[in-house]
């Protein structure tokens, strides 16, 4: 009933589907959060000055998707030591 | 506050015809697949079109910043792309927060953190400050009453969905605690995002005010309720709170009266009124 949780995810929990899909969607999470700090350093490193400020315009997305992955792995770490 | 460069034409350019409001339907229509795409047929596909939406628009921004000779005051139409990346990114840590090991409650904070940051991000990338996305309070009876709406609405709101009480605010002190997480993740951060930064850098995007940008994809994000009289109700709610936010200059007042809807609709009314 919120934007932050959604009925599909509830949905998702209540079949019992949510570990599986959780998965997919941390794959996604992981991939996208590479490519964007591929990028940033590939900005960085054959740019001057004007392009970093561009980089840091990435931060956008790199920001909050390091805090998910974050998440991700301690969930994923927090499974295999238990 | 370091503000991102964008070229001088676009700063000077009438936002109706400028290159990013030109491609700014494009990634709402884009947006909107990804969230039917989420509610309705495929959550694992609705997610990769979040993924590649989120790529385009940050590199998009990237690209304005390093064609650049000057620096943009903003809010100009380029701030636009910042901003409306925080939809895909809110949906991606909808989906991807491993939060089954967590009390529902807690769902919302583990999810919220996240875009909180990207909010932040955003607007300080975008050159805003506080009191340009209404983190003021120029008036406190009217910040007041506009806030205590959000009891009758969250009543409305229940009798709409009829929802379950969340997990793990059962109880005074429970639900206290969790009302309290709702205010600042979902009431708070909502707002931020629609009334503060969309109303606010949209203005005038594509000929239409802020408050038909910050409604239409207010009610967006809704979608994937999968109750069509829920997201005409949240659509009504948008706009009114939009309304408020424009005529007091101030976010606080809806973001509480936002924050109390949630916490009547999902605690305290699925507790007094069971259904």
């Amino acid at each position: 009933m919120t934007s932050l949780v959604t009925e599909s995810t509830k949905s998702a929990i209540d079949s019992g589907n949510l570990d599986s899909l959780s998965t997919s969607f941390g794959l996604v999470v992981v991939v996208l959060l590479l490519v964007i700090l591929l990028e940033q350093e590939l900005m960085r490193a054959f740019s001057g000055r004007r392009p970093s400020a561009a980089a840091r315009s990435l931060g956008i997305a790199s920001v909050p998707l390091l805090l998910i992955v974050t998440a991700v792995f301690a969930a994923r770490f927090a499974e295999l030591v238990s | 506050m370091s503000v991102v460069a964008i070229p001088e034409s676009t700063k000077a350019e009438p936002v109706a015809t400028s290159i990013v409001a030109r491609v700014l339907p494009a990634y709402v229509a884009a947006i909107a697949v990804a969230e039917v795409l989420v509610g309705f047929v495929d959550p694992v596909a609705g997610t990769l079109v979040d993924a590649v939406v989120l790529l385009a628009i940050v590199n998009h921004y990237a690209w304005l910043g390093s064609q650049s000779g000057t620096t943009a005051r903003v809010p100009s139409d380029a701030a636009a792309l910042p901003v409306l990346a925080l939809l895909p990114i809110l949906r991606l840590a909808s989906v991807a927060m491993p939060v089954t090991a967590l009390p529902e409650i807690v769902w919302y904070a583990a999810v919220g953190a996240p875009v909180l940051a990207a909010a932040w991000v955003a607007a300080r990338v975008a050159g805003l400050k506080a009191a340009d996305i209404g983190l003021r309070v120029p008036s406190w009876p009217a910040q007041i009453a506009t806030a205590a709406a959000g009891v009758p609405l969250g009543l409305a709101a229940y009798w709409i969905a009829q929802p379950d009480l969340v997990g793990g605010t059962s109880g005074v002190g429970r639900g206290l605690l969790g009302g309290a997480i709702l205010l600042m993740c979902v009431g708070l951060l909502e707002e931020l995002i629609f009334r503060g930064l969309v109303q606010t850098v949209f203005e005038g995007a594509l000929r239409c005010p802020g408050i038909v940008w910050s409604t239409l994809l207010f009610a967006l994000v809704y979608a994937s309720s999968r109750d069509p009289a829920y997201i005409a109700f949240i659509a009504a709610v948008g706009a009114a709170f939009g309304w408020c936010a424009r005529r007091t200059g101030s976010i606080v007042g809806v973001a509480a009266a936002h924050g109390l809807l949630v916490a009547g609709l999902l605690i305290a009314w699925p507790q007094a009124l069971p259904s």
